[in-house]
């Protein structure tokens, strides 16, 4: 399938972040729309619905269900918390839709606000991004000046405020009730559902949490209508999606494409291929919390569903490729080095089984392991795989699993005996 | 003990107050705070749960969990380099090995100038333009030997680079 | 009330009622480490995991996050539970330092315990193990060892929930936290010591039992803390078997005691740590007469002839009893029967204004540092004549109205200062009852050495009019009684009419006409047992 940009549609223009060029191009239409018209709040809850938008964080909820899930009579305040914690290793849309685009998600967030009754957003940003937080700083406040954000928008009485919140390094705060502690000045551990965060979220109150091309997502549904976005995917997952190739493609980058669009398709025909004319190794699909494929596995649809039934994940739609000369174990270790490190150390299987995988994993790789190593690995991961507080110990179990069951032999090629 | 200056504090107050709680200022105080004394560490913790009016228990929490709080003095120049799978397989050790060498210390370490120190981080959200790095808050990509030369050099000028040998420029 | 099956047995609970608590009233123990029923529901130990079957679908979930519903059936030996309970066993373990022949926890350790339960897997440690702070002073009370540390977090939630300061805190992300107090800022709360028994390993331990003992050898009575007025419930934790380390040293430590309608689970460190008094060598251990040591039948019959000699001239009116609230109700009925209702002084004082009044909290500490205030008011203790307050019977001695004075573990020296030697000039004379040394014991005219309650049984009625027993532990030092039976026999010489052979007939006989009294079942004896710390959630 060709590409079809909605979201990355202004990308090539280096003044989008200007809100007057911004506008030139449609930025805010959408918006002025919803409060000129009136546009009942709930219509708005509906059209995402009809439009498939699945949440484009990881785990594909979606959107306009979770919208519905906010009490509408609720005495305390509601949130929105858009979160741009971008960590997944491997995904690098959400940089791009914030440097690039900052009006679009802006429109989206106040839209999705005046939908669920929000008053208070917050953009959760992780701590290194530096420029995305200057660049998106100044969007709010030109957005402010033309009265298109702040009090009293456009004499509808509708109130918002935007903030953005840096937060300090830590992966697992993009998990979103780690997200919500460390918006409330805690360590990033992740909460216990139930409660789910539309209910009790941000300070106990109902909360909505999307990604940012999530939100980034709503304006283009409501200038195109529900129907017609959900036309462009597949059955369950409407719409476009941003996937990012990175790795020994020729051509790395972002590629919008519809979803439903095969992986094979993205890594050869948009991606270029394996650059260099290297031979294709493997690959991870998803983020480095997918399982990953072999050359011969990558003719799937890049839709949630289809992804899970060929035994790995959607994820992030961050591809990274892998040409021959990439040494697996090798991977294999950065991989569980970065779980390792980023468990927040709250469960003791997540906290304690990361730590093992990884310390044995850089054994392996430093030419010390033995096959029992292997069959460790195999043994324990499922102990830590949905045992936990948050998926986090699953995002290593699951590849951990994969690469030591797909990549067997090369594990064994590196030790003694 | 050290203090935090008087417009630093009136940032801190202003953001008590802008959040619902005071305690969800604590991110950002303490990111100011680190702006100012360069690092947190115990002493630092304490001003802040001064300032802020909450247990320093509370605060030595959340400044101990988060990667981006230094608890010892770190560079002029802080140079986080990515360590993730994608940078890595587009060569980020040997970029990582090239700084070490040229700056004459390991991971995690200081130059006895004061003037760099080099840090292994996580994926930064541009691993399509791996090899990267971030040097303070700027965002270095596609970074090569030579791109790191240079980045040093812009950096300290008087830096004499080529007594010490690189592997990497070999390559 | 919801209605469950646990292991094919069914049982109906309270609503709300988590799994954990639903099936020990089963008799079965679900493995947990963070699940404390005084403290919040942390889910992070990750160690209750259950099968649960309901509304036809099956899952694996936390026994401590999931409230019993109708209709559940739980399955806590599933081969499925069985593993994952293994695997978090087998995590724990993997950096334990296993240091138990040195660890003071050994005997009452969760890792033990589960490990021979549930574990008993062969060792797989294929890499290195972390190291972490050993033998760390956390507080004026507690030490640490963060290597043993299981991250529960439930003393961290002890101080934050129940204390209401943090003062623990779990430092770093990930396989590198430490459990801590703030460097340099102690943990220091007035409650500190109940972290020892919250935490299920050996990582945070009282430092006054440090290489004591080690657990088993203890033995235990039920107790209740003699340091304020609220009367938490206690265990009385010793040992007069093994003789090492701590010479004479018979009570090794006191634990709290559940009791929901008192301390819950807690006790506090004035409490907890009080115990060191009564193996203390200034403990008094024979009767006095003059300041010179003699027998319990010199001093008796030296009591009585003082008595005796008083009661034509000055008469009642010029005869005195002051008792701190520290005598149990048994003391206190037969003081009454005694000296009000025998021998019929007519000035009889308790109220002692306390020389130290506690810092008093909402949680369990009364300013009030006598136990048994409360019982002295309920058995109506005074005399028959006077409303007699303690301060106006001193002011009546110093005036020259009172010439014969029994003072009963009242610290009148603490109270008097300097003035103590005239009041004792005013006096024809003085008889001391106190279970420590003082100079009031040597100047007096007779002194006679008292039991503490650790050494003897009886009641003491709580500052909200509870009634509780406590239990003996070890015999009383040198040759010290139980007041009560001081005043039994002394009653005897004075012709008195009754007589009582047991600690329990004393309080048969109080609590006749008293039905608040009367409810406490005496007869409910725990007796002495092993002193593991039974409670221990
Ligand atoms: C360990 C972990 C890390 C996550 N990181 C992110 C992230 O960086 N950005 C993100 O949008 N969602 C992340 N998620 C998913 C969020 O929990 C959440 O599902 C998402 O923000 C919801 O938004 P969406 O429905 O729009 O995708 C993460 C989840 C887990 C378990
Ligand atoms: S699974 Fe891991 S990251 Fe998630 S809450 Fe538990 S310890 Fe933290
Ligand atoms: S010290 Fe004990 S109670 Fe505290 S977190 Fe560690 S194991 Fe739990
Ligand atoms: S892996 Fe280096 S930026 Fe993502
Ligand atoms: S998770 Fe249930 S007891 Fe710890």
């Amino acid at each position: 399938m060709p590409e079809l940009k909605l979201v990355s549609k202004n990308f090539e223009y280096d003044d989008q972040p200007d809100i007057k060029s911004a506008m030139s191009r449609g930025a805010y239409q959408q918006w002025k729309r919803v409060l000129s018209e009136k546009i009942p709040p709930e219509d708005i809850i509906e059209e995402v619905k009809t439009a498939k938008l699945r949440g484009q964080g990881g785990a594909g909820f979606p959107a306009g269900v979770k919208w519905g899930f906010v009490p509408k009579d609720s005495p305390k305040p509601k949130y929105l918390c858009v979160n741009a914690d971008e960590g997944e290793p491997g995904t690098f849309k959400d940089r791009a839709l914030l440097e690039k685009d900052p009006h679009q998600l802006l429109e989206g967030i106040a839209i999705t606000c005046y939908a669920v009754g929000i008053h208070t957003a917050f953009i959760y940003m992780r701590g290194e991004f530096y420029e995305p937080q200057r660049i998106v700083q100044d969007a709010i406040d030109q957005a402010k000046k033309e009265g298109l954000l702040g009090e009293n928008i456009s004499g509808s009485g509708f109130n918002l405020e935007v903030i953005i919140h840096m937060g300090a390094g830590a992966y697992i705060c993009g998990e979103e009730t780690a997200l919500l502690n460390s918006l409330e000045g805690g360590k990033g551990w992740p909460r216990l559902k139930p409660p789910f965060p539309a209910l009790v979220g941000a300070f106990n109150c109902p909360t909505v949490i999307n990604n940012v091309e999530t939100i980034s997502g709503v304006p283009h549904i409501l200038r195109m209508g529900g129907e017609e976005f959900a036309k462009i995917g597949t059955e369950k997952d409407g719409g476009t999606k941003l996937f990012g190739v990175s790795g020994h493609a020729a051509k790395p980058g972002l590629y919008e494409l519809p979803m439903g669009t095969s992986l094979k398709e993205l890594i050869y025909d948009h991606a270029g291929g394996v650059r260099d004319g290297k031979g294709l190794k493997a690959v991870i699909p998803g983020g480095s919390s997918t399982p990953i494929l072999k050359p011969d596995e990558l003719d799937i649809p890049l839709e949630f569903e289809a992804m899970m039934d060929a035994g790995t994940m959607l994820g992030s739609g961050a591809a990274v490729v892998l040409d021959e000369t990439v040494s697996i174990p090798q991977v294999f270790m950065v991989m569980s080095r970065f779980y390792a490190h980023e468990s927040c150390g709250q469960c003791t299987p997540c906290r304690e089984g990361c730590t093992w995988v990884y310390k044995t994993a850089k054994k392996i790789a430093e030419g010390n392991g033995q096959p029992s190593d292997l069959d460790l690995i195999l043994d324990i991961a499922p102990m830590f795989n949905g045992t936990t507080v948050c998926p986090l110990g699953a995002a290593l179990a699951a590849p951990a699993v994969a690469m030591v069951e797909k990549f067997r032999d090369e594990f064994l090629k590196l030790m003694k005996n | 003990m050290r203090t935090l200056s008087d417009s630093t504090r009136q940032q801190a107050q202003a953001l008590m107050e802008m959040y619902p709680t005071k305690e969800a200022a604590m991110l950002p105080v303490l990111h100011l705070a680190q702006k100012e004394f360069g690092l947190i560490d115990d002493e630092a913790e304490q001003v802040v749960a001064e300032v802020m009016g909450i247990s320093p228990v509370s605060v030595r929490e959340t400044s101990r969990f988060y990667f981006m709080y230094h608890h010892h003095p770190v560079g002029k120049y802080h140079l986080q380099v990515c360590q993730n799978i994608s940078c890595t397989i587009m060569g980020a050790e040997t970029i990582l090995d090239h700084i070490k060498r040229r700056l004459g210390i390991e991971a995690e370490e200081r130059t006895e100038d004061g003037l760099f120190s080099v840090e292994r981080v996580e994926c930064i959200a541009c691993c399509d333009r791996g090899p990267a790095m971030l040097v303070n808050d700027k965002l270095h990509t596609g970074l090569t030997p030579d791109k790191i030369d240079g980045i040093i050099k812009e950096s300290d000028p008087e830096r004499k680079l080529d007594h010490m040998q690189s592997e990497g420029n070999k390559e | 009330m919801p209605e469950i099956i646990i292991n094919d047995q069914q049982i109906e609970v309270p609503e709300g009622t988590n799994l954990i608590l639903a099936a020990r009233k089963l008799g079965i123990d679900i493995p947990h480490f963070c699940y404390h029923p005084g403290l919040s529901v942390a889910g992070s130990c990750r160690m209750c995991q259950v099968e649960i079957e309901q509304n036809g679908r099956k899952r694996i979930d936390l026994a401590c996050t999931n409230p019993a519903q109708d209709g559940m059936t739980v399955k806590t030996d599933s081969p499925e539970v069985k593993g994952i309970v293994k695997a978090v066993l087998e995590f724990l373990l993997l950096n334990h330092p296993t240091d138990c022949p040195i660890c003071d926890d050994a005997g009452e350790c969760k890792l033990q315990d589960y490990y021979m339960l549930h574990g008993l897997y062969d060792n797989r440690l294929n890499v290195d193990k972390w190291h972490k702070p050993k033998v760390h002073r956390a507080g004026p009370n507690v030490m640490l060892d963060a290597e043993r540390c299981v991250l529960c977090g439930r003393c961290v939630r002890f101080c934050d929930e129940i204390w209401g300061e943090k003062q623990l805190g779990i430092f770093g992300h990930g396989s590198d936290e430490v459990l801590m107090n703030y460097p340099g800022k102690d943990l220091d709360n007035p409650y500190s010591g109940n972290v020892v028994d919250l935490c299920p390993v050996g990582a945070l331990l009282d430092r006054d039992f440090h290489f004591q003992r080690r657990s088993w050898y203890l033995k235990s009575v039920k107790s209740i803390c003699p340091s304020c007025s609220r009367g938490c419930n206690t265990y009385i934790h010793f040992d007069t078997d093994h003789d090492y380390k701590s010479a004479g040293k018979r009570i090794m430590r006191l634990k709290p005691r559940y009791n929901v309608d008192v301390n819950r689970w807690w006790i506090c460190d004035r409490g907890r740590y009080g115990y060191s008094s009564i193996d203390n060598p200034n403990r008094a251990l024979t009767p006095l007469i003059a300041g010179g040591e003699t027998g319990w039948e010199q001093a008796l019959t030296k009591s009585e002839t003082l008595i005796r000699s008083s009661l034509k001239k000055p008469g009642p009116d010029g005869l005195a009893l002051l008792m701190a609230p520290n005598a149990t109700n048994e003391d206190v009925y037969l003081a009454l029967r005694l000296f009000r209702d025998t021998v019929k002084f007519a000035n009889l004082g308790y109220d002692i204004p306390s020389m130290e009044k506690l810092a008093a909290d909402n949680i369990l500490l009364t300013d009030d540092p006598y136990p048994n205030r409360r019982g002295f008011k309920d058995l109506g203790f005074g005399s028959i004549s006077n409303t007699s307050e303690a301060a106006e019977i001193i002011e009546a001695i110093f005036a020259g109205q009172i010439k014969g004075l029994v003072v009963c573990g009242t610290n009148l020296e603490g109270m008097l200062g300097n003035q103590i030697d005239n009041l004792i000039a005013k006096l024809d004379w003085l008889i001391v009852l106190d279970t420590h040394k003082s100079s009031l014991m040597d100047k007096a005219s007779v002194a006679l050495p008292l039991a503490l309650p650790a050494e003897r049984e009886g009641t003491f009625t709580n500052v909200k009019g509870l009634v509780q027993k406590f239990e003996k532990a070890v015999e009383p030092t040198g040759q010290s009684l139980p007041l009560w039976e001081v005043l039994q026999r002394l009653g005897k010489r004075l012709n008195a009419k009754w007589s009582f052979e047991e600690t329990h007939t004393v309080f048969k006989s109080l609590a006749e006409d008293k039905p608040e009294y009367d409810t406490l079942n005496w007869l409910a004896t725990f007796g002495v047992n092993k002193g593991l710390y039974l409670d221990s959630w």
